[in-house]
């Protein structure tokens, strides 16, 4: 059995983890499909931060399954990014990524187990200037994390699948005698989950 | 071409989504995932590491500054005007931020 999900059900977007007051921009919308943020680095002095951003949505595994079985499960979608790093005599971190994140709950609805199940790496430069920088864009449409491991299915459990959008930056800012800056931007549009669950 | 019978229209790779009548793609219906519960439990687990890092970040940065300068006088002795490549380091990265920005909110 299996099938396609076109939209999300659940948001998820914590505080974004920050230290020394870097520029943050959470702007995603999951009603409409959308995980989106920009980072840039405190321009004047050491900085860093860590957006995650998430849609998820609900597969039930039926009560009437019989044996082992697994779930499967495949997020499509497209994306856009943009990084910058540079510095002199300094280093910076800019980085996006994706992960597939599945947690489990029984018939009563108590979480059990949460599973990474997969990583697409958008981009990522961690590197030390004498002077210079990088600067580049990402894209692509109809792109799929493939699974990574297996989620082993009880009958009657419910299985909540996230798409998770990590944003990283990390830059000393920019003095008189050298500095740097880092800016991270991702844009993902969720197309769909295609799931299915099978004899393992 | 044939009218579609009912508001929903197919759309790319087969997908069906609920359109009004406007034709405007609709919002799904999405919950927040409030803080206690086990997703914001995990998350938490990895925010906690991610701030030791960003202290130990903020630290080496100040330590960075201090080789730094050491490497811009060294800088200079070679012919170097590091104060100028900063003056451009600087003003490139705030270019980058501002148009990097303005396009995604474009969009």
């Amino acid at each position: 059995m299996g099938g396609i999900i076109t939209a999300f059900q659940w948001a998820f977007d914590p505080s974004v983890e920050q230290a020394g007051a870097p520029i943050v921009v959470p702007r995603s919308d999951q009603a409409r499909g959308r995980l989106d943020f920009f980072l840039q680095s405190n321009q004047d002095h050491g900085s860093a931060a860590h957006l995650l951003t998430s849609g998820g949505a609900d597969i039930v595994a039926p009560a009437t399954l019989r044996g082992a079985n697994r779930l499967n499960v495949a997020p499509t979608f497209n994306y856009s990014a943009f990084f910058y790093a540079g510095g002199v005599f300094h280093s910076a971190l800019t980085g996006a990524y994706l992960e597939l994140y599945v947690e489990e709950f029984d018939t009563a609805g108590n979480f059990v187990r949460g599973i990474d199940i997969g990583h697409f790496e958008i981009g990522y430069w961690d590197g030390w200037w004498l002077s210079g920088s990088r600067t580049w864009g990402a894209g692509g449409n109809s792109w799929v994390i493939p699974q990574n491991g297996t989620v082993a299915v009880t009958q009657g459990f419910l299985y909540r699948v996230w798409l998770d959008l990590h944003g990283d930056i990390r830059a000393d800012g920019w003095g008189v005698f050298g500095g740097s800056g880092a800016i991270s931007q991702a844009q993902v549009r969720f197309v769909q989950f295609d799931w299915s669950i099978d004899p393992a | 071409m044939p009218k579609a019978k009912t508001s929903r229209v197919a759309v790319a790779k087969g997908r069906k989504v609920a359109r009004s009548k406007a034709g405007k793609v609709a919002r799904a219906k999405v919950r927040k995932v409030p803080d206690t519960q086990s997703r914001a439990a995990h998350w938490g687990a990895q925010a906690a590491q991610l701030r030791v890092s960003f202290e130990a970040h903020l630290r080496n940065a100040a330590m960075q500054e201090e080789v730094a300068r050491v490497a811009a006088t060294l800088g200079q002795q070679w012919g170097l005007d590091v104060a100028k490549l900063t003056a451009m380091g600087r003003d490139a990265f705030l270019e980058a931020g501002k148009a990097a920005r303005a396009a995604a909110e474009d969009r």
